[in-house]
This record gives C-alpha cells, structure tokens and sequence, in this order.
C-alpha cells in the first residue's frame, strides 16, 4: 500500500523541513512544500493530497484558515492547523471554520502523530458514513 | 511626543471648577441677602404708611369727639346754662387727654424726635383753658373778657403755626422717606443685575470648564484604550514569535539529530526538544491567565508529567503515573525551575528507575504547605541499581541540584523503604508570593 501524502504549508523554511523528517519516520510521504495561502489551494488541486498541514500564519494576503476553508470546500481533504496563536479569537475562527485538528507550536513528535491520526480517522469515518448514506443504483 | 505627557502639562480643571463655584455660591448668597433686605424695607414702608394712616384716623376722631362736645358749648351760648358749660370743657380735656395718648404712641412709632404733638396738645390745652376763662369773665360782667379774648386770638395763631409745622415735618418726614427708598431700591436692583449677570456669565463659565474636563477625560480614555488595544497586538506578536522561535529551535534538534548516528545522542536531543516543550506551555499558560506575575503551577505539573509518560513508553514495561498535585500559584523563575527540575525526575525514573522490571508506578506530589514540596516517588529499582542518577555524567542531577539552588531550595534523594526512590524538593515560596498561596 502506498504511504499516505501530506502537504506542507509553512513559510518558516526550518519548521518545514523539521515536520517533513518527521513525516517521514512516520511513515508518511511530503507531497510538497508551499509558504503562502494561494499556493496551498491550489497545490492541493493539483496533487490531491491526503491531508494538509497548515500553519494559520502564512505569506501573502489570507490566512491558512482560509486557505484550509476553500480546500474542505473544493477537494474535502482534512486539514490540520499548526499555529503558534493560541489567543480566544485565533483558536474560535480556526474551530468554527470546519472539522479542523489543530496542535500548538512547538509540539512534539507524539502531538503531531496524533493529530494527524485523528483527522485521518475522522476523514474515514465521515467518507464511511456519506457511502452508507448514499442511494444504490 | 507622548500624548499623556502632554495632558499632564495642563492646568487642573478642578481648583478652577471649584473657585469658580465658591463665587457662584457667594453670588447667590448676595442675591439672597439683597432679596431679604429688600422684601424687609418693603414691609416697613407699608408699615409706615399704615402708621401715617392710623394718625390720620386718631386726629379725624379727635375733630369728631371735639366737635361732640362743642354741641354742649353751644347749649350753654344759646341757654347760658353752667353745666354745659363744664360739661363741654369736661368732654374736651378728656377727648384731649385720650386721643394725644394714642397720637403719642402712634408718632413714636413715624418720628419718636418730633416734639410738634407736645406743642399743638399744650396749645390745644391753653386754648381751652382761655376759653374757660374768658366765659367766666364774661360771666362776672367786669368785662375783661377782651383781653382774654385777645391772648386766645394769639394762642390760635399759634395752634395754627404749630399744625403748620407739624404737616410740614410730616412733608419732609414722607419726601425724605420716599427718597431714601429710591436710593435703597436703586442700589439693589443693581446689586442685584450685577449678581445676576455675574452669576450666570460664571455658571457658564463653569459648565464650560466641566464639559471641557469631560471631554479631555473621554480622550484621555480614549487614548487609553487605543494604548491598550496597541499593546494587546504588541503582546500577541511577541507571544506568536516567542512560540515560532521555540517552534524552529525544536525543528533544529529534530533536523540535527537526524544527522547522529550515537541513539544516546539522539535521546538528548529528544530530552531538550520535551524541555523546550515544557518551556512553551509555561509561557503559554502565562500568555493565557493575562497575569503575567504567576501561573498555577500545579495544573503545569500534571501536564508535564503525563506528557512525558506519553511520550516515553517502556517497552515491555507498564509504567502508571500517580499525581497529588495541591493548587499553587507561583511566579514565572520559580514554575520554570521546578518545571525543569521534574522532568529531570520523572525522565531519570522512567529511564533507570525499572530496569528489568514488568510494571512500576511514579507517584508525582505537590504540597503548598510551608516548606513546599515536589516529591516524585517510584517504586523501582531503587539507587543501587540506578546508574542514571549516580553517575551525573548527563545533566540529570547536576541540573537538578542547580536549579534547586537558584530556588533557594533543597533536595534529596533517597532510597524507599519498600524499594524505588523518593526525591524531595522542598522550597520556600518567594517573599511577595506567600499571600497568594492557595492552601
């Protein structure tokens, strides 16, 4: 079975390399790298990962939670959100933006391997349910 | 410049608002006091035409009784009759007698100086008297009445000189009067404007300068809140920043470990990666709590040891963790040292404490009695068998008995009676933290 694809979208050039080793001897494979918002949208059309980390602080104009509202609705990847904001409004928007894991920089290697274990879960059981739920021909 | 400093150079509104309300007060006072003094002097003027009024009525029943008895006189010219004759200078002393008593008392109240009632009575007195004798005179046929007659003739001119002079003191009397009063009602009315404008063009004067208080307050408040609102961003970014950069310092370790082929190497860099951890969560809890004086340790603790218990699983052994963890608020060095100071415990335990062993159990405590207490107890090998904490060739206890120094603490480490070891650091709480203990 082919390892399971992740993007990365973070514009420190250090976390991102970090969480790409750490991807890795986790099993996963890096389906790329990108530092801005717009970039992330549409690497995920194009390469159809199967989850994305997202730091909410990104280049350009939006922000990733924004970025990761426009990919749930275009593609339905999960995401999960790397942010080092942990303040009442930052954390509000990123939960009532979707089904979103987050996990608080800097974390650690149990941290991410559990969040992302827990959206992918939660991607599978949703997929389950909508397949359930669907007319047969 | 800053603008608060700017404020401070102004005047204080409060000294101007409360001067200028001490004169307002004193104008109303003077407004009041010319109002009384006014009112008072118009009641005396009616009083005092009131009193005009009862002379007037005592002298009219004066001419009344007078003319009554002058009907006996006349009796006694037509029917020569004697006993009209005292009957009428009988009823004429008595009319005289009883009427200048009450003109007395009238005249005492409008011009207690004037001696013009005790002339016209004592004219009034002769006048009958040579009245009396020139009859008795004419009675006793020695015809000497015509010099008595002629003596009344003078006493006549006199009694009219004398009412002469007493309408005459009564003119000057009442012109003086209704001059006096002009003066008097002239100088209050303008005491009375000038308070009046005064007064007001100061009430506007003070509204003015509390309105512009008022104004300059909701500035100042509002600058306030800008500043604060500035400073909350400012506290936000360094917060992310602070995060970011123990965020890409944790990613150097991962990177550069990758590159050791030493797995004791490796593990070092874990551990300062679960320290770097550990530092992050006090800042963020201090980020969180908005007071940036002291954390609550204890919730800190909890997390610190189950967080090392996640993420160092023994293999083929089941380690349970144990807290009895009392609330204490302490300040940011000392959470940050005993922060240290128990992972440095907890990690020794897990890594050297059940060598060998299937099960084993870490009990981590906290009391805020005084000395505080962090204890953390496990029921393992115990320090025979400990090389980890014996030989302080890593940080481990080296770390520890430092940074139990830099909290003016002690420490020790002991064998359990039933096997495992007991490190105890006990601690004074800092001098301005002892209030804020919670027991």
């Amino acid at each position: 079975m082919d390892p399971l694809r992740i993007l990365i979208a973070e514009d420190e050039a250090v976390t991102a390399t970090a969480l790409e080793l750490e991807l890795r001897s986790m099993g996963y494979r890096v389906a790329g790298i990108v530092d801005t918002a717009e970039d992330v949208v549409s690497a995920a059309d194009q390469l159809h990962p199967d989850l994305v980390l997202m730091d909410i602080t990104l280049k350009g104009v939006l922000d990733g939670i924004t970025a990761a509202v426009a990919i749930r609705g275009r593609t339905g990847i999960p995401v999960v959100f790397l942010t080092a904001h942990a303040d009442e409004t930052t954390m509000q928007r990123a939960v009532f933006s979707g089904p979103f894991e987050y996990i608080l920089k800097p974390f650690s290697h149990t941290e991410l391997k559990t969040a992302i274990e827990t959206s992918l879960k939660k991607q599978q059981t949703e997929s389950e349910k909508r397949s359930a739920s669907a007319p047969t021909a | 410049m800053n603008p608060h400093e700017a404020k401070t150079t102004e005047p204080k509104l409060e000294p101007i608002v409360i001067g200028t309300f001490i004169i307002l007060i004193a104008l109303v006072a003077g407004i009041a006091f010319f109002s009384d003094r006014s009112t008072r002097k118009f009641f005396e003027s009616m009083l005092w035409v009131d009193e005009i009024h009862a002379v007037i009525d005592v002298a009219k029943d004066m001419e009344l009784d007078l003319r009554e008895a002058e009907s006996a006189l006349r009796s006694y010219i037509i029917g020569g009759d004697h006993l009209k004759r005292d009957e009428y200078l009988e009823k004429a002393s008595a009319c005289v007698d009883l009427h200048f008593v009450k003109l007395r008392e009238r005249m005492d109240h409008i011009a207690p100086e004037s001696g013009s009632v005790d002339r016209i009575e004592s004219l009034l007195r002769t006048r009958i008297k040579l009245l009396n004798e020139s009859q008795r005179q004419y009675e006793s046929g020695q015809g000497l009445q015509n010099e008595v007659l002629q003596r009344g003739s003078r006493s006549m001119e006199q009694l009219v000189e004398a009412f002469q002079e007493f309408a005459n003191q009564g003119h000057q009397l009442l012109t003086s009067r209704i001059s006096e009063r002009q003066k008097e009602a002239q100088t209050m009315q303008t005491a009375m404007a000038v308070s009046g404008i005064a007064g007001a063009a100061l009430a506007a004067f003070a509204l003015l300068l509390i309105l512009r208080g008022l104004a300059n307050r909701r500035e100042a408040g509002r600058q306030m809140l800008a500043s604060l609102r500035e400073k909350e961003v400012l506290l936000k970014e360094i917060h992310h920043r602070v995060k970011n950069n123990l965020q890409i310092i944790s990613s150097l370790l991962v990177l550069q470990s990758e590159k050791l082929k030493d797995s004791g190497a490796k593990e070092i860099f874990a551990e300062c990666g679960e320290r770097i951890q550990f530092m992050a969560s006090v800042h963020q809890q201090l980020y969180a709590s908005g007071n940036l004086m002291r954390i609550e340790f204890g919730k800190n603790l909890s997390d610190i040891a189950s967080n090392l218990m996640r993420s160092h699983v023994l293999t083929g052994c089941d380690v349970t963790l144990e807290t009895r963890v009392s609330p204490l608020k302490l300040d940011i060095d000392t959470s940050q040292a005993l922060g240290l100071i128990a992972t440095e415990l907890i990690l020794n335990s897990l890594k050297h404490g059940f060598k060998g062993r299937e099960s084993g159990r870490i009990v981590v405590e906290l009391l805020s009695e005084d000395p505080c207490k962090l204890i953390v107890v496990d029921n393992g090998i115990g320090l025979q068998g400990n090389a980890g904490i014996g030989s302080s060739a890593r940080m481990g206890v080296g770390l520890v008995k430092a940074l139990t120094r830099q909290i003016r603490g002690a420490f020790e480490l002991v064998n359990e009676s039933g096997g495992g070891t007991r490190a105890t650091i006990s601690f004074p709480l800092p001098g301005d933290l002892k209030t804020g203990a919670t027991p």
